[in-house]
């Protein structure tokens, strides 16, 4: 029993994210030609492609195209579920076109994947749902990896999936990329599910499922997505792929061995991802053009300000705090109000602890902050930088009282054993997040 | 490599049931079910203890008693978790050992998977 495996992959490997991807794309293709109301039959007929493979595969060894034999089983699979359906037979014509087997198709199957996105991404459903739709049908997430990348339950989101599918079977015309004239508006929304999506998957200090760090990588596929396409290539797009870059270059090394957070201070800067910030800061470049100024531009701008500084003390903290006043005039946030005090403490230095700390103490009173573990956690760092670490420890006492991820909430602890030790600290913890909301749902930096 | 010696008798494993369970998974944990089912037989292949196997498709005819009255009809008529997915061969000391081997195979998790001694001539113990 030979020949198990693809040419040229080790014993026992398959493409790595092979059915994760191809169910993405297999979802997308068959939509399309079946129409948004028929998604929970695609669905089925995808399902019904993977588990034959997983039965067939491990005696046949994986076929050269795995792809386009996923892509025939499922649209067989369909094929035999809607000619027990009337209504559909008349669709049929779209499905019995042959696709060939050879080799995938990058542009059409992209076309599709685009469609796709902005299906899901339609401004009619909730957020939220947007979300967890192109994270399950794009994405090729399981309802139970959607939950745990949005920190919901898994039933939660089994429940909206089938309310958004139920809204589009009534509402969605064909899965089309919409025309320039609505195309303004839709992108929007698009890149609005994609910034949340990465975010997700970039805010490592909660939740500590494995399917987290790979949200990061499926938001920037579909953001280049976007950019590929002369339609929707346009400067805020290319801004929102800059910035995903540019955060995303910190990835390994926000991390230790331990799965611990380690914050901007303490990053091995020879750690990040150079080949990242350098495609970062050419498409931030690429995407100056014309008038257009959006709050992803100014997010790369302060990430721009991060991957170039040499170190924390080297970073441009006063350009930093600069940017987060135009991104608090644009659109106020108390996240984002937050970042820019941290910013400003850092500017400013330990002599004006007592002003940085008396801005941060305004911020107590927004409620979105009130469960925000970090608001806290950074008057304990502010205090700590100034030799107080008795004051710190009430801080990151009250921080450890607030709903936070494992690994954060070891952060905490080292923090107060480090306070216990009165070992003055010279750095504010800058905590490493995007200015993002606590909730995770609203957006609120840009 | 194979040390094993000639005459080595051989067993099959019928591996049933599982769809239900199967059906459940994401695409990223089918794949990792696929991976470990091909590692699994990788492993028995370096080992010089498999010798085969194959898929088999979900439905099937079930021919009537000659003279039954009824045609052909499909079938097999069984419970989900006694439906037949695949077979794989291979070959052991003995029943002990086949079922050793089958022990680690991660269908498993899934199904269950039934050993039978292959060639059986009746007389053995």
């Amino acid at each position: 029993m030979r020949a198990l495996t693809a040419e040229g992959e080790g014993p026992g490997q398959v493409v790595e994210r092979l059915f994760r991807h191809s169910a993405g794309r297999l979802t997308s293709t068959l939509a399309r030609a079946l129409g948004p109301a028929r998604i929970d039959l695609v669905e089925e007929a995808v399902q019904e492609a993977l588990l034959r493979a997983l039965r067939r595969w491990p005696f046949t060894g994986v076929p050269d195209n795995p792809l386009g034999w996923l892509y025939q089983v499922a649209r067989n699979t369909a094929l035999d579920l809607v000619r027990h359906d009337e209504v559909v037979r008349a669709k049929l014509p779209l499905l019995v076109e042959d696709r060939p087997a050879g080799r995938d198709e990058p542009a059409e199957l992209a076309d599709d994947e685009l469609a796709m996105v902005f299906l899901c991404c339609h401004p009619g459903l909730p957020l939220a749902s947007q979300v967890a739709l192109t994270l399950r049908t794009v994405g090729g997430l399981g309802v139970d990896e959607v939950a745990a990348a949005l920190l919901t339950r898994p039933a939660a989101v089994a429940q909206r999936l089938v309310r958004a599918k139920r809204w589009l079977r009534d509402h969605a015309e064909a899965i089309e990329v919409p025309g320039v004239d609505e195309l303004g508006s839709r992108v929007d929304s698009v890149l609005t599910v994609l910034y949340l999506l990465f975010d997700a998957g970039y805010d490592a200090a909660v939740g500590e499922s494995a399917v987290r760090g790979e949200l990061c990588a499926e938001a920037i596929r579909l953001t280049r997505l976007l950019c590929r396409d002369p339609r929707t290539d346009l400067p805020r797009v290319r801004a929102l792929l800059a910035l995903m870059l540019l955060q995303a270059s910190r990835l390994a090394a926000r991390t230790d061995e331990d799965g611990d957070l380690r914050l901007l201070a303490d990053q091995d800067r020879g750690r990040w991802d150079q080949a990242m910030i350098t495609e970062g800061v050419r498409v931030f470049a690429s995407s100056c053009v014309g008038e257009e100024r959006s709050t992803y531009h100014v997010e790369a701008a302060i990430a721009l300000c991060h991957a170039m500084a040499p170190d924390i003390e080297g970073t441009d903290w006063a350009r930093v705090v600069a940017l987060y006043d135009d991104l608090l005039a644009t659109r106020y946030s108390p996240v984002a109000a937050l970042n820019r005090a941290i910013a400003s403490a850092m500017a400013l230095g330990p002599a004006a602890t007592a002003t940085a700390a008396a801005e941060l103490d305004r911020l107590r009173e927004e409620p979105a902050l009130r469960d925000y573990h970090l608001l806290p956690a950074a008057l304990g760092a502010l205090w700590l930088r100034a030799g107080r670490p008795d004051l710190a420890a009430r801080y990151y006492r009250e921080a450890l009282g607030k709903p936070c991820s494992a690994p954060a909430r070891r952060f905490l602890l080292d923090r107060l054993e480090h306070c216990a030790g009165r070992c003055p600290h010279t750095t504010v913890d800058k905590p490493d997040v995007p200015a993002r909301s606590p909730d995770g749902e609203g957006r609120t930096a840009t | 490599m194979d040390t094993k010696e000639e005459s080595m008798p051989k067993y099959v494993g019928f591996l049933r049931g599982g769809d239900e369970a199967q059906s459940q998974l994401s695409p990223d944990e089918a794949q990792r079910t696929l991976e470990r089912y091909l590692a699994w037989s990788d492993d028995l292949d370096r080992t010089g203890n498999t010798t085969g196997g194959g898929g088999l498709s979900r439905g099937g005819r079930v021919l009537p008693r000659n003279g039954g009255g009824l045609g052909v009809t499909d079938g097999p008529f069984v419970e989900g978790t006694e439906i037949l997915g695949g077979f794989i061969t291979l070959e052991a000391a003995d029943l002990d050992e086949a079922e050793k081997l089958f022990s680690s195979h991660p269908h498993l998790d899934f199904g269950v998977i039934e050993v039978r001694k292959i060639g059986e001539q009746g007389c053995e113990p």
